[in-house]
């Protein structure tokens, strides 16, 4: 792919991320800023097609622009602002210009109250707006009635509450509702996959370069091997993201539920033992606040299967699997992609 | 990353292939069990490589001057899941297939291609492997096994151990100490091309712990052989023995090894209405990994077929795909005792008792777990 957009975006957020103070939990304001420079930049447009401004890229090229979110540590949802922009696009739903995220999950509508909670919203406690799926229905939900009830630690997610009638409910068929899903679960995992890079390139120069009984750590056999196994799961999982993004056809064309459902299953399965990793190489100074590496493992352990756990993605898998009569696994595992969508 | 997995695509044509290799397959296997294709390229049937050559599916990327077909990486990758993915009986050209006719290609004399490539491709040349010693197992370099130069050519004394099939082959590809000792490690290594005809080669099956006897016990008490035994050059061994193991390391191979208990357990499964959620996800994992493993194998012999060399990429998949080939076992014997009333036909339950036992060897085959980490380490630069 064109190389110059990915160096374009790389050199953005590595100048976005490098202003916000690391030390310190990020402001609001600093936050904003970004938010806004990244929209100035025009990128969260790129999903969509030429004619429409953006840059006319396949869902598969974007992998390696949405994945530098979590690689760099970005503290705005980029890859679902532009998932949702690119979805909004197709479907033809006014989505107000800033940042957005999704929520399918974890969510609970309070006839009482009448008011919908989410208990773990992506970004939740600062996003502009979000799409709230449930069963029957998808809503847009804006920043200014939005009610914080809990901000986790970390500032990834939040449990947040809308009143019922501040929530406008979007007119879709259910494909649109199915897309979005799968949308927002593939750029959940391209960010995942950002950050298991980022924490394997910060153990590999950490063991490079800590020295313990007079010579680098990565000169022992015990860390040698388990960083071999290391590198063995990220490559796992960046496959995996590729497979799932390998959609045919134009940019935004949704990607193939059985693709997805493996990469949401791999990424989530290997992704705790990717985090031990990084932190058992690291030793003390990955506990600690100042050093980065916690920024990526806290991705790594809680993006991993907000979507849904390793074992519920599996058990997606295998019951079409065993509900298919006759088929033998190698059939399913050989057959060409054209012959999944019909089968 | 230092490594980079791209995800590629079989071409049409060789996609192709499938069809008309997968019906050959299933008419010449349908009397095999589920135990017997559990065997995977340890199953020995000559007269199988025999059909399979009439077909043309022998040395596949060799040169049609010496009777391959002169097909690409993506071919030999078709061909062989088809065959491993099925349990086919392949192990008799196996090794002559995939190691030994492409060294012989790459470093053989014309004379020695001319002579070996086009029994290799009609299956009249079943190949073996001499590297393991009785003390030089990992630590390959240490082997004693010796040719001393003379007037006809060298003499061979020593001995090789775990050499799968050697006692089926007609060949072996040893490789031995032409010069200098133990302490020289790399250097003054060989390869050598011995008929295992010649007198003063005494060959002894190993019975392995499943009763099987795929592997043996070569001794050699001076053998004479010609000087145009030697393949390649003279204490280039070693380097010549990482390319051959290159191409060990970098097909799918590793993938498909507990592929028939899979197959079994999944058509149990079905049959005896086996449906727990357990059941499901464990069905789902297996399905999961071994589709993510299979693209990184086809991105690795993209490579290939771009004249790249990722030997690192094929070491980090054989490890990977080892680790499932192992996991798998585990697994269903998991699902199976789930609910101990469950009743596993004497079929599964065979193929699972073979695979449990016969799995830890599919991380010590062609280098063990340890080796293959300690290369992934120097390849992301850590030693």
């Amino acid at each position: 792919m064109d190389t110059l957009l990915e160096d374009a975006l790389g050199e953005l957020f590595r100048h976005l991320t490098a202003e916000a103070s690391p030390e310190l939990e990020i402001t609001a304001d600093q936050r904003r800023q970004i938010a806004n420079k990244i929209d100035a930049s025009g990128f969260t447009d790129l999903l969509l097609p030429q004619a429409a401004g953006g840059s006319g890229i396949s869902l598969r090229e974007a992998m390696a622009l949405l994945k530098m979110e979590g690689y760099y540590n970005l503290p705005v949802p980029f890859a679902q602002t532009v998932v949702a922009r690119a979805w909004a696009h197709a479907h033809n739903v006014a989505l107000p210009k800033g940042t957005c995220s999704y929520a399918g999950t974890a969510l609970q509508m309070d006839t009482q109250t009448r008011s919908i909670t989410l208990h773990k919203a992506w970004h939740g406690q600062w996003i502009d707006h979000m799409l709230i799926a449930t069963k029957q229905q998808c809503f847009l939900a804006h920043r200014h009635d939005r009610q914080i009830l809990h901000a986790y630690h970390g500032g990834l997610f939040a449990a947040v509450a809308w009143p019922q009638q501040t929530l406008t409910p979007l007119e879709l068929d259910e494909h649109a509702t199915h897309d979005l899903l799968h949308l927002s679960v593939l750029a959940m995992l391209a960010v995942t996959v950002g950050a298991m890079e980022k924490a394997f390139a910060l153990t590999v120069d950490y063991a490079s370069q800590r020295q313990q009984f007079g010579r680098p750590v990565s000169r022992f056999q015990a860390v040698q091997h388990q960083i071999s196994e290391m590198a063995e799961h990220v490559c796992a999982a960046d496959m995996a993201l590729q497979m799932a993004a390998d959609a045919e056809g134009s940019a935004l064309t949704t990607p193939d539920f059985q693709q997805l459902a493996i990469a949401q299953f791999q990424i989530a399965h290997i992704a705790d033992n990717i985090a031990d990793i990084a932190h058992a190489i690291h030793g003390a100074i990955g506990i600690s606040q100042e050093y980065p590496l916690h920024r990526y493992t806290r991705r790594i352990r809680e993006c991993k299967s907000c979507f849904g756990s390793a074992q519920y993605w599996a058990a997606e898998i295998g019951r079409r699997i065993l509900h298919k009569n006759s088929d033998s696994l190698f059939a399913v595992l050989t057959s060409t992609r054209d012959e999944h969508r019909t089968g | 990353m230092l490594t980079n997995f791209e995800l590629a695509r079989l071409p049409e044509q060789d996609e192709h292939l499938r069809g008309a290799i997968r019906a050959f397959i299933q008419e010449n296997t349908q009397h095999m069990t589920a135990f017997e294709r559990a065997r995977s390229w340890m199953g020995f049937d000559a007269n199988f490589s025999k059909k399979l050559a009439q077909q043309g599916w022998l040395g596949l990327t060799l040169p049609q001057q010496y009777g391959g077909a002169d097909k690409g990486y993506f071919t030999r990758f078709v061909v062989s899941e088809e065959l491993l993915g099925a349990g086919a009986p392949v192990s008799a050209h196996w090794i002559a297939d995939r190691q030994s006719g492409p060294l012989i290609l790459r470093y053989g004399s014309q004379a020695q291609r001319e002579f070996y490539l086009p029994k290799i491709c009609r299956a009249q040349a079943f190949f073996c492997i001499g590297m393991s010693e009785p003390d030089s197992g990992s630590d390959l370099a240490s082997i004693r096994t010796r040719a001393i130069k003379n007037d006809d050519g060298w003499i061979l004394n020593g001995s090789k151990i775990w050499t799968t099939n050697a006692q089926h082959s007609h060949y072996m590809i040893a490789l031995v100490r032409s010069s200098g000792t133990a302490q020289d490690k790399h250097k003054g290594l060989s390869q050598f091309i011995i008929d295992l005809s010649l007198p003063g080669i005494t060959i002894r099956p190993i019975h392995d712990l499943a009763g099987d006897a795929h592997f043996s016990e070569v001794f050699f008490t001076d053998v004479q052989l010609a000087p145009e035994a030697l393949v390649g050059q003279e204490g280039a061994g070693w380097e010549q023995v990482n390319a051959e193991l290159a191409f060990e390391r970098s097909g799918p191979e590793r993938l498909y090894s507990s592929m028939a208990l899979v197959e079994c357990f999944i058509r149990e499964c079905r049959q005896q209405g086996w449906d727990s959620p357990f059941i499901q996800s464990t069905v789902g994992e297996i399905t999961a990994r071994l589709a993510v493993l299979r693209a990184m194998s086809l991105a690795v012999t993209a490579k290939l077929a771009n004249r790249q060399h990722p030997a690192l990429e094929a070491t980090l998949v054989k490890d990977y795909g080892t680790s499932l080939e192992q996991d798998i076992p585990k697994l269903i014997d998991q699902c199976l005792g789930q609910d101990p009333a469950r009743m596993p036909s004497t079929e599964l339950i065979n193929t699972l008792s073979f695979v449990s036992q016969i799995c830890p060897s599919y991380s010590l085959r062609g280098g063990t777990r340890e080796i293959l980490r300690g290369i992934i380490a120097r390849g992301l630069g850590l030693r």
